[in-house]
């Protein structure tokens, strides 16, 4: 496959120059400008509901202005800030949670969708247990998980993988179904064997729909987090929201929601640009406006 | 010897090899949702070695039916296909073995897009473990200058023109020195000019490779100027109504287009073509 | 596009108008007239039991105009009511002493104001647990020592988030950890053997000991202070309704004076045993009137009834306050004084010529448990 070993071609384009290109494309399109607009709008919107014209329900809570106020405050009145270091280990202590769950959602994800989309005897097996355990919600395994796992990390761990596994494999199911039949007939024709037509035809078939789920796991992992952070009680986003919401710290709450919200999404993004980096073939295909 | 060289000698030395198909009272019933329908029935067809066979046909009247069968993508239901003496499928043995004798162009093209040009070039010759990665490469270099290709080799098939990338799979293709090359339609989805080009370029690439043809279109005028024999099939079920010997000689080019001949083919087979055509219009068949 | 974008934004913009510069107030309807009332309550926080007394016996409708209505809302911690108030989705609410004193202080999301006090006691909040396999010590001082370097977990923000770190900071105690558990999960982590010690509430506490899930060291004894539940009510309750109000803290006082006669105390387990789910009415009856040895941490008195607010509660008050101001938990040090309204309970309890405090339930053996013979855990020491 080739996958990050480009040799330079006609245009003499490596990854990151195509990045840089790319990047620097986006910056001269409207793009960013919209997204500074639709932040700002949203920003405006919730200053003025809730600190300004304290519309409804709005007035009971805490405004965008009062919250950055805290957040960049270097003695916050609820202990938590940028400035203090609890902070830190709260976003350290769930994206470590996120990354593990998310490398183990993919490693076991991945292998179990290829398998669900390419052979039909495996999907008839399992698929059925798949779909009746699909719609529990994290918080019914909490009791479960508690009592399954030893370690302290292990459930929350748990609880975090279990709805990343679901979306990774459900798409990456969908990517080896959506794959043009030509391809794996084109490939027999050519002399592979069924083992050689899944890994040359039905893996990279598959990645673009993979990394699709990769980025919905990323945030459905994010999404899990503060119920399956219920269990540990000591440190992470989802704990700090859950402790500020007994102790009718609202402020904090929102300073914990934003910090998932920037967190996640750069999570998402690097998955992304893993995605971009892993096919390049998509990316030049787009870059150059699409297959002539 | 050069690689160009090297691939010429071993096409000359099989001009003499077969690569010839014969289809023997093939039936083919499927099971669509209105009931059973007869795609083929007692087809019987023979390809000689060696020669471009065009086979033509409405849209939906079983050709690429017969091209899978062909291939090993579908089994028959009745009736038997030879290769060369050997049966690829028959009475015992429905479906026949997907393999680099019968290579397949597809219609709607089946480069691998995550593979370069060049890796998919010499797939074919790697998976089956016939020459290391290195040697495949440079066979496949070689081959796709011959095509006109060079210089595109380590783009991917989304970086290229359509047309190229026609040009790539057969050379992807040729590489696994097939006996049959069967193409589906593979220049329906260009543009008249680009399609005239690849009609030159596919021929340069067979006067280099002699392999038999099996190559299947609705475009009468493709049929008669590429083919050695014009087999015009009827609508369902499919079946050779008439064959048309297109003595026009070899080398062909462009000019042959306005020749006299050339209109009086078309005058004899237009009218063969057009009845089955209606005949599909009224069945009310939908494009396969 | 731009179509629908500028009647949304016309949508908007009106609704802004519409709405004006205040919160909705609820309107609870003239003096005089039938109210609806939302009540949260904790059928499982002993402490609160008046509540379920009111809602069994129903003496609130002798009160409340005629056609009155009560709905009743379970919070399974008092944090969950305190929110649920905050949100103006109760009217009066039942909670321990820390999730009262957190709401109360929220003036700029709603006013609430504490009226009345259901009771103060050295172990009806804060019972203080540590695993079976621990060692046996002959004090609560020590055996609370023991928490130095283990796993303990409380549930923030309720009255033993409180107790246990003011007792930490007394004893000086460094746990290895100090987790965020709801009680459900400490519950499961003591069966799974993966948790050293909490505190919990009644009459959780008790069914964890009588079950042998795990054994009592101590309450509040240990750090010298009693912990308490309140009473609070809409501001705008009061402001609106005196009528009620004082109905309603009328139906409590008699719902107090029928639980102050230990011939009641079974009609009460049953009514609680009525009002909750997996607990036995050994276990509510111990967590409401049973006697712990003392090397367990037990004491003489289960609970004393305050009902009015006195110069005790205020001072008690005043040191939590400042306490939850030293962890973070609380903006200010103080709270102001109109927050705590006494006047209610003080016109009742003199119009009946009572005073504060009403009564004291006094610890009883188990072998006087009425309902039979009650089996006692192994962790029981004399």
């Amino acid at each position: 496959m080739a996958n990050g070993k480009l040799e330079s071609s006609g245009g003499e384009i490596g990854a990151w120059e195509m990045f840089v290109y790319r990047f620097s494309k986006w910056l001269r399109s409207p793009t960013p400008y919209l997204m500074v607009v639709g932040f700002t709008l949203f920003f405006g919107g919730w200053f003025l509901l809730s600190e300004v014209f304290k519309v409804w329900r709005f007035a009971s809570l805490p405004g965008p202005r009062q919250v950055l106020v805290e957040w960049f405050n270097p003695h916050p009145v609820y202990g938590m800030s940028l400035y203090t270091p609890d902070y830190y280990m709260h976003v350290w202590m769930s994206l470590r949670r996120v990354l593990y769950a998310f490398v183990i959602s993919t490693c076991l994800g991945v292998p179990f969708g290829l398998f669900l989309g390419w052979s039909r005897n495996f999907r008839e097996f399992t698929f059925p247990v798949f779909e009746t355990l699909r719609p529990i919600p994290v918080l019914a395994w909490v009791p479960l998980a508690i009592v399954m796992f030893r370690a302290d990390e292990t459930p929350i761990i748990f609880l975090t993988t279990l709805a990343s596994f679901y979306a990774t494999a459900l798409n990456t199911m969908l990517g080896v179904q959506s794959i043009d039949p030509s391809y794996p007939r084109a490939a027999a024709c050519l002399g592979a064997s069924r083992w050689q037509i899944f890994r040359h035809v039905i893996v990279p078939g598959a990645l673009p729909f993979i990394f699709t789920g990769l980025q919905i796991s990323v945030g459905v992992a994010w999404f899990s987090l503060v119920a399956a952070e219920m269990v540990s009680g000591e440190y992470g986003l989802g704990y700090l929201i859950n402790s500020s919401y007994v102790n009718v710290q609202y402020v904090v709450i929102f300073i914990g929601m934003i910090s998932v919200g920037i967190v996640g999404y750069l999570s998402s993004a690097l998955v992304r640009i893993a995605g971009d980096y892993m096919m390049q073939w998509r990316v030049r295909e787009l870059a150059l406006g699409g297959a002539r | 010897m050069s690689a160009v060289a090297r691939a010429g000698a071993v096409a000359a030395g099989r001009h003499g090899a077969k690569g010839a198909i014969r289809i023997d009272k093939v039936d083919k019933v499927y099971y669509a949702r209105e009931g059973p329908v007869q795609a083929v029935s007692e087809c019987s067809l023979d390809i000689r070695g060696g020669e471009i066979c065009m086979i033509v046909g409405p849209s939906g009247c079983g050709k690429t039916t017969l091209l899978n069968a062909i291939a090993g993508f579908h089994d028959i239901t009745g009736g038997a296909i030879y290769l060369d003496g050997e049966m690829l499928c028959g009475p015992d043995k429905p479906k026949a073995e997907p393999g680099p004798d019968r290579v397949v162009v597809f219609q709607n093209g089946a480069l691998f897009p995550w593979k370069t040009n060049l890796e998919n070039v010499a797939f074919g010759p790697v998976v089956q473990r016939k020459l290391t990665p290195r040697q495949a490469a440079e066979k496949a270099r070689g081959m796709m200058v011959d095509a006109g290709l060079a210089g595109v080799e380590h783009n991917y098939p989304g970086e290229v023109s359509s047309g190229m990338r026609r040009r790539v799979e057969i050379v992807r293709a040729l590489m696994n020195d097939p006996k049959v090359l069967l193409l589906d339609e593979p220049f329906r989805a260009l543009d008249s000019l680009t399609k005239s080009v690849m009609h030159e370029a596919l021929l340069e690439i067979y006067y280099k490779n002699k392999v038999t043809i099996f190559f299947i279109t609705h475009d009468l005028e493709e049929a008669i100027f590429l083919g050695h024999r014009v087999a015009i099939m009827t609508t369902r079920p499919c079946r050779p109504k008439k064959i048309l010997n297109v003595d026009i000689p070899h080398p062909r080019n462009y000019s042959v287009l306005t020749s006299p001949r050339f209109r009086e083919l078309m005058e004899e087979t237009v009218s063969a073509v057009h009845e089955e055509a209606v005949k599909a219009f009224e069945a009310g068949e939908k494009e396969m | 596009m731009s179509n629908a974008f500028s009647k949304l934004a016309v949508v908007a913009v009106a609704s802004l108008a519409f709405a004006g510069g205040g919160a909705f107030a609820k309107d609870y309807g003239k003096i005089g007239e039938p109210v609806h009332l939302v009540i949260g309550y904790q059928p499982y926080y002993t402490q609160a039991w008046s509540a379920v007394i009111q809602k069994e016996m129903r003496p609130w409708e002798k009160y409340l105009p005629k056609g009155s209505t009560v709905d009743w809302q379970v919070g399974l911690q008092g944090a969950i009511v305190g929110n649920a108030m905050l949100a103006d989705k109760n009217d009066i609410g039942y909670m321990g002493d820390m999730p009262t004193i957190v709401a109360i202080s929220k003036r700029n999301i709603r006013e609430l104001r504490m009226v009345a006090v259901l009771g103060l006691a050295n172990d009806q909040c804060s019972v203080f647990l540590s695993r079976n396999e621990a060692p046996d010590f002959k004090s609560p001082e020590e055996a609370v020592k023991w928490w130095n370097g283990k796993r303990i977990a409380v549930a923030k923000g309720s009255c033993t988030d409180r107790s246990g770190q003011e007792m930490m900071r007394k004893y000086d105690i460094k746990p290895a950890q100090y987790l965020n558990q709801n009680i459900e999960v400490q519950t499961s982590n003591f069966k799974a053997g993966r948790l050293d010690g909490s505190i919990m509430w009644e009459p959780t506490a008790s069914k964890i000991i009588m079950e042998g899930i795990a054994k009592r060291i101590g309450d509040t004894k240990l750090i010298g202070k009693l912990d308490g539940g309140f009473m609070a009510m809409q501001a705008e309750l009061i402001k609106q309704r005196p009528d009620v109000v004082k109905g309603w803290l009328e139906a409590e006082l008699d719902a107090d004076l029928f639980w102050a006669k230990p011939e009641n105390y079974m009609k009460v387990v049953e009514m609680a045993h009525k009002n909750t789910q997996g607990f036995s009415k050994e276990v509510l009856w111990m967590s409401m009137a049973g006697k712990y040895p003392k090397v367990m941490g037990g004491g003489d008195v289960r609970n004393i009834m305050y009902y009015g607010i006195n110069d005790d509660v205020r001072k008690m008050m005043k040191e939590e306050t400042a306490f939850l101001h030293e962890i973070k938990v609380l903006p200010m040090a103080e709270l102001p004084a109109d927050l705590v309204d006494s006047s209610w309970t003080d016109e009742i309890l003199k119009e009946r010529g009572l005073k504060v405090p009403l009564a004291k339930i006094e610890a009883q053996d188990p072998s006087q448990y009425p309902g039979g013979k009650i089996q006692l855990p192994a962790s029981w020491r004399k």
